[in-house]
């Protein structure tokens, strides 16, 4: 296969207005994940560090877009 | 709850937030992919005594993780031909991280040069896959210009971030996990019908069907070979084929 899954539905967002709605809602689900993993890493049960270590999945890329977000937003307001 | 319901739920959950995400609205396709997410990593750790469930709850977070990953980047600010690129990034890095909590190497997800010569076959095999797959969905041709070397550079970029990374989050990890828990059938059908709905967006039945019954053969082929490096490198190629020189012959 055979197409790609990654930018299947990217075109019907790839207007700057609803990719700025989204944008600001993938930063609020970064928010959400890191306070949630602060405050399940700081019980020394296993289960809450396994999850804390899980949440590690979605927090990294969600950097990575938030990183790109931010980068662009500065270059648009100094260019 | 069994392990098996839940991943029929999960199956059932992801096609109805692609439905939403496609015909309805993005945002609240987005809030669903959300909700899916969260709940699989939630399971993932409530199920920490039972290894192979905790895994495979894990792992099927890389599904809605790959479409809100595709929603939020800012892929309207770059040309199209970078969109493949930049989101292939996110998801390999969300499947690196993915397998270090659940303790794999690369070669446990198949990185792994197994059978070359059975490998090589699969591999040529996206040549025809590509031109029948262009004839489903005649996308417009990919890149910017007819500079070979930005041709070729695009190539590269196709193989390494639609074949690659999506072999390795689906066969790879999904597949794997799903294999373990589920047994073969069950995981080999679930992994392809997730692999097939995520490509509703595409809005095409015929293309579904296509890519669904492609999902299964290489899902039996990375269950029999041991490796994902021939359906990565036929699945990079169908692309190729696909977004590339199909539109540029019928130009």
């Amino acid at each position: 296969m055979i197409s790609s899954v990654t930018t299947t539905t990217v075109t019907t967002v790839a207007t700057l207005a609803v990719g700025a709605t989204l944008g600001v809602l993938a930063s609020a689900l970064l928010i959400l994940l890191l306070a949630t993993r602060n405050v399940v890493t700081a019980e020394p049960k296993r289960p809450l560090m396994l999850l804390g270590r899980a949440l590690d999945v979605a927090i990294l890329p969600l950097l990575l877009s938030f990183a790109l977000i931010v980068i662009l937003k500065v270059i648009e307001i100094l260019a | 709850m069994r392990e098996d319901k839940i991943f029929i739920a999960f199956v059932v959950l992801i096609a109805l937030a692609e439905c939403v995400t496609t015909f309805i609205d993005p945002v609240y396709g987005f809030f669903l992919h959300s909700l899916i997410l969260i709940s699989m990593l939630v399971l993932s750790a409530l199920k920490y005594g039972e290894n192979p469930a905790s895994s495979l709850f894990l792992s099927l977070s890389l599904a809605p993780l790959i479409r809100i990953l595709s929603l939020s980047l800012p892929l309207a600010y770059f040309p199209r031909y970078a969109w493949y690129l930049l989101a292939g990034l996110a998801v390999f890095l969300a499947a690196l991280a993915l397998m270090r909590v659940m303790g794999v190497g690369l070669h446990d997800v198949g990185v792994t040069f197994r059978k070359p010569f059975t490998q090589l076959a699969v591999a040529a095999a996206g040549a025809p896959l590509g031109v029948i797959e262009y004839f489903i969905l005649k996308p417009e041709y990919l890149a910017p210009g007819f500079n070979l070397l930005e041709l070729m550079l695009l190539a590269l970029a196709l193989i390494f971030s639609t074949g690659f990374v999506e072999e390795l989050a689906f066969r790879g990890v999904i597949q794997r996990s799903a294999v373990e828990v589920l047994g073969w059938k069950a995981g080999l059908l679930g992994t392809a019908f997730i692999f097939a709905a995520l490509h509703i967006g595409w809005l095409s039945i015929l293309d579904f069907l296509f890519v669904f019954s492609i999902g299964l053969l290489f899902g039996l082929i990375v269950f029999k070979t041991g490796s994902i490096v021939g359906v990565s490198l036929s699945h990079g190629l169908t692309n190729v084929i696909l977004f590339l020189v199909m539109p540029l012959i019928q130009w």
